[in-house]
């Protein structure tokens, strides 16, 4: 009995102490001196394919028209580089994903255009600040698959220690402090002939609930929410789903509710979870790989196996404002390649494996995220082979006006299946972003559906 | 279908099908109006339905013998075409800044399989049809060409100081509670007309168009971020329609559209009009809660209506010697629900659960009687439970959908006219005249006498595969509906053993362009005469509804193609 005793009251220990130990004073400093508020290097690398952080973009390029829903490039008089191919990729393949060495070899005709590297991410002071506070008082719980509600307002570990908390900084990337609107957002799966279908179009409304500290009425277990109604196809006309994440799925699992054209009552939606596949999206995209990372973290061990220099995409204003799909931005086997912006930047580098007795269709993800804007970068998965499944690209932007680093497009292939999908394209209507937040009594699932469908 | 397309390898026939329907339904687009006018949002869409249906399953001479069946199943034999119907249902949506709006939708519909409009009785009654035709109301559903408006209604939203308020006036329908398959027993019974007809005789059609919009007000009101409260009162009353007596998909030929009852080869009662209440007196009022402290929602309703579905019994109204002269279908007065919903996520389940109680709900009836024109009435207490997921991907499926119901009903007390309940134990159940039962013997559950406690079950398993060839998505959904154990003691509210079942595929192409197949079939416990002349033993009633009853030799195969712009 006393044994047992013991045993339990190690594991509840387990359970509810911080799993790692905190952040010190001193390492901390290093956020003003070497390391940038977010816990990138300041410096560029030694090469100078990298520069030095200096504040990210904050200026106005000429054309720009604040509210219109698109951002102009500031860097479109850039020309690449360097031009990676099939040809030459065996130089660069240190800093290439598997998913982009798969595609070059596969494919004579794919590049990757490699244009200076312009660290343009920026933040808002209020963020930072609070980021800074973060990096000796922020600590997950539950073993790693919940954060303490007192990092809210802040990236949560600017100077992660192991892996899951660099899962965490790309689930709490900065979003904004106000909702995040889309008109006309839209689904792609390209089939295996090259064939292009729009799976959904949809308006969506995105609310970071994390950030909004200044907000009396939300909950502060709340980390996101995000809404959308579907415009097509015509069937779904009127559909309308929620989902809302909470930052200890283990007390509060996702919430998703939808509302079915014709029946006018919004149902609770089934769990939608690991790795069950996206059927809206053809079934390219689990659950769990939805915006790169989603939902709870408890099936995979993570490894934080340091930097690395990788060319990810990164301030893609042209590939996600001037190439309109399907014409330019679609070609059969792969995104176009002129539509994408490649950089060298360094990435955290997480290795993911599956826990001994769990269940999942991928043994190991690799996952790369940009250390100036944790949302950017690339993931490679795994089958229970050890063969490269899906990777995905996804790029940002710098929404310069709100100090504000988004991600954007993102594009997954599915090497089983030999298609690829192509996700959150908006060159129709762009980005708009509300200057107030919704109340709570507005963002509630029957208000929100006497507001947006009648159908 | 031809031979040949049977025989076509599967991709390159998709292949030439796709071929085809790219210069059918052009880009995959919204239908959505350039005003000018970024606040301005207009809508116009188009559903087009093709139903192609044959009878697979052999006419049983039973029930060509049965005078109370046999027009439905004597319209089709086995082989013919019972269905090549066309449907188009048009919406139009305007929308001003999220603050007005209107919705306008209608459909047209036609069916050529009932271009010949005769009605014939092998069991040798007078049908149900003056001149053995359609009639024009009966015409006009079944046949067509027609159509009709449905959703037609403005809307607006605004603030009630920090309470966000949305009102509808017009013609629209509302579904409340958390029941999905079995509307007998929910919350949402009778809340609305149902298109009877249309849903047997067009699958592949959306809920929005089986259930019939009506005149009404509707409130919803965000009171609190986790208290909603919406409320409706009607301001016209019209009936269900029922699925029309002489047509394939109806097991029983007597319905209310129908001209007359057949007793004799020369005699028939003649239908008059249905005993409906006036236009306004339905409403109803619900509150919706998210309670945090046990992660659900829970929902609490209140409504009062007269019932859209007729009492089971028939009221005949005078008489000529024996046998009545005239008929006629009356609809339940003053019904009264109170129900309680709560919903949760329970692991991968999305679980809803309702308790409802009915006062002077209208039960299982023998007839109707004529001093109060009403039908046996009592108090029931109904329970659902439902839940849903999507499938995993497994060795078998990529992902698809699991949902299942159960359903519970129960008869607190009869409140008015006993002597029509028919109910086991009660005067007015007595046993279908089998050979050997003598008149007035007691009957039970297998004569569709009510027992006390009801159970029964649906559940629908829709596995997926996505891009089984490019662009192609298939679904094999499969359905049941099953009474498991005693029979509803409200009218028409389920009976034991009886089973209706499908199993379909769909192809969908590019997400635009649907193709389904569907076999159904029912199963429902019945019971035969003493050989007629012919050493035939007609069907002459059973443990369930004769339009159940009746239609048990019905089972069809039906290719629909659906489409919208």
């Amino acid at each position: 009995m006393k044994i047992q005793h013991v045993l339990c009251a190690t594991a509840l220990a387990a359970l509810t102490a911080p799993a790692f130990a905190a952040v010190s004073a001193d390492e901390a400093k290093q956020l003003v001196t070497t390391l940038t508020e977010v816990g990138a290097i300041k410096a560029g690398n030694a090469e100078g394919t990298i520069p030095a952080y200096t504040g990210g973009y904050t200026g106005t390029p000429a054309g720009f028209k604040p509210d219109s829903g698109f951002w102009v490039d500031p860097f479109k008089d850039d020309k690449p580089i360097l031009r990676i191919d099939a040809k030459n990729m065996a130089q660069y393949a240190d800093k290439l994903s598997e998913g982009q060495k798969h595609l070059l070899k596969t494919y004579p005709e794919y590049y990757l255009d490699i244009y200076p590297s312009r660290r343009s991410a920026a933040y808002p002071d209020k963020l930072l600040k609070a980021t800074v506070r973060n990096a000796t008082t922020c600590k997950t719980l539950k073993g790693g698959i919940a954060v303490d509600v007192a990092c809210r307002g802040g990236l949560p570990f600017p100077i992660p220690k192991v892996g899951i908390e660099a899962m965490w900084n790309q689930i709490l990337h900065y979003a904004g402090e106000t909702p995040l609107t889309t008109s006309a957002s839209r689904s792609w799966v390209i089939d295996s002939a090259g064939k292009p279908t729009m799976t959904a179009e949809q308006r969506t409304l995105s609310d970071p609930v994390w950030f909004q500290v200044d907000l009396p009425d939300r909950d502060p277990n709340m980390m996101w929410r995000v809404m959308s109604v579907t415009k097509a196809p015509v069937r779904n006309v009127g559909a309308v789903t929620g989902i809302t994440d909470f930052i200890d799925p283990d007390t509060t699992p996702r919430k998703a509710w939808s509302y079915t054209p014709g029946q006018r009552r919004t149902r609770m939606a089934p769990e939608f979870a690991y790795d069950t596949p996206v059927a809206s999206q053809g079934a390219l995209t689990l659950f769990d790989e939805l915006f790169v990372v989603s939902g709870k973290l408890d099936r995979f061990d993570y490894k934080l196996a340091g930097k690395k220099e990788m060319y990810i995409p990164y301030n893609e204003y042209k590939g996600s404002f001037e190439c309109p799909t399907v014409e330019m931005a679609l070609k059969a086997k792969y995104a176009n390649p002129a539509c994408h912006r490649w950089e060298l930047h360094r990435v955290w580098v997480i290795e993911a494996t599956l826990k001994a007795g769990q269940r999942h269709a991928y043994s190991k993800r690799n996952y790369y995220f940009d250390e100036d804007m944790s949302a950017a970068g690339l993931y490679d998965a795994f089958d229970q082979n050890g063969q490269l499944y899906r990777s995905m690209f996804n790029g940002m932007v710098q929404l310069y006006d709100k100090k504000l680093p988004w991600s954007v497009r993102n594009v997954i292939y599915d090497f089983n299946k030999n298609e690829y999908g192509y996700f959150n394209d908006v060159n129709v209507g762009g980005h708009m972003i509300m200057t107030k937040a919704l109340s709570e009594r507005e963002m509630n699932a029957e208000a929100v559906v006497s507001r947006e469908s009648v159908r | 279908m031809s031979q040949t397309m049977k025989r076509a390898p599967k991709a390159l026939k998709l292949h030439a099908i796709a071929g085809a329907l790219a210069l059918l339904g052009g880009s995959a687009g919204a239908a959505e109006i350039d005003t000018g006018n970024p606040d301005l949002k207009i809508r116009w869409d188009n559903t087009i339905r093709y139903n192609l249906g044959a009878r697979v399953e052999k006419q049983d001479p039973r029930i060509l013998a049965g005078s109370a069946y046999d027009e439905g199943d004597s319209k089709f034999g086995k082989g013919k075409i019972v269905t090549n119907r066309f449907d188009l249902l048009s919406e139009f949506d305007l929308n001003y800044a999220g603050t007005f709006g209107t919705r306008l939708t209608a459909a047209g519909w036609y069916d050529d399989a009932y271009r010949n409009r005769d009605v014939t009785s092998p069991a040798g009654v007078a049908t149900s049809y003056f001149n053995n035709q359609y009639n024009s109301k009966v015409k006009r559903y079944i046949n067509g060409p027609s159509a009709e408006f449905l959703d037609a209604f403005a809307w607006a939203n605004f603030n009630a100081g920090d309470v966000p308020v949305n009102i509808k006036v017009g013609r629209h329908a509302l579904v409340w509670g958390e029941g999905v398959f079995i509307g007998a027993h929910a919350i949402s019974y009778s809340q609305a007309p149902t298109d009877g007809q249309k849903a047997v005789s067009s699958p592949g059609i959306e809920t929005k168009e089986v259930v019939l919009p009506l005149n009404q007000i509707s409130f919803k009101a965000q009171v609190t971020s986790d208290l909603t409260i919406a409320g409706q009162y009607f301001l016209e009353w019209k009936e269900t329609r029922a699925p029309n007596g002489g047509g394939f998909l109806t097991g029983a030929d007597t319905a209310p559209n129908v001209d007359q009852l057949g007793f004799t080869p020369t005699f028939a009662a003649i239908n008059q009009p249905g005993l409906k209440p006036k236009n306004t007196g339905n409403w109803g009022l619900m509150g919706r809660l998210n309670v945090e402290a046990i992660d659900s929602t829970l929902g609490l309703y209140y409504r009062e209506f007269t019932d859209y579905n007729p009492a089971n019994g028939l009221q005949f109204l005078t008489f000529a010697g024996p046998l009545p002269a005239t008929f006629r279908f009356i609809y339940p007065k003053n019904t009264k629900l109170i129900g309680l919903s709560l919903s949760k996520g329970i692991g991968p389940f999305s679980f809803g659960s309702e308790l409802s109680y009915r006062k002077n709900a209208a039960l299982n009836s023998s007839g109707v009687n004529n001093a109060n024109d009403d039908v046996a009435r009592g108090d029931t207490l109904h329970a659902i439970a439902t839940a849903s997921m999507l499938l995993p991907k497994t060795a078998v499926w990529e992902t698809g959908s699991l949902a299942f119901e159960f359903a519970y009903s129960r008869l607190q007390k009869v409140t008015t006219n006993p002597q029509l309940y028919k109910g086991v134990g009660y005067a007015a159940c007595t046993a279908v005249r089998t050979p050997g039962v003598a008149a007035g013997t007691p009957g039970n559950e297998s004569d569709a006498c009510s027992s006390k406690d009801f159970f029964q079950v649906a559940a629908s398993l829709a596995p997926q595969w996505l891009a089984v060839a490019p662009s192609w998505d298939l679904s094999v959904p499969i359905s049941i509906n099953y009474g498991i154990k005693g029979v509803a003691p409200t009218s028409s509210g389920g009976f034991e053993k009886l089973l209706s079942w499908s199993i379909g595929a769909n192809l969908t192409y590019q997400a635009k362009h649907e193709f389904s197949l569907r076999y159904a079939d029912i199963v429902a416990p019945s019971k035969y005469g003493a050989p007629n002349a012919n050493g035939v033993t007609p069907l002459i009633g059973g443990g369930a509804s004769g339009g159940s009853l009746g239609a048990t030799d019905r089972g069809w195969l039906v290719l629909t193609y659906r489409t919208a712009f």
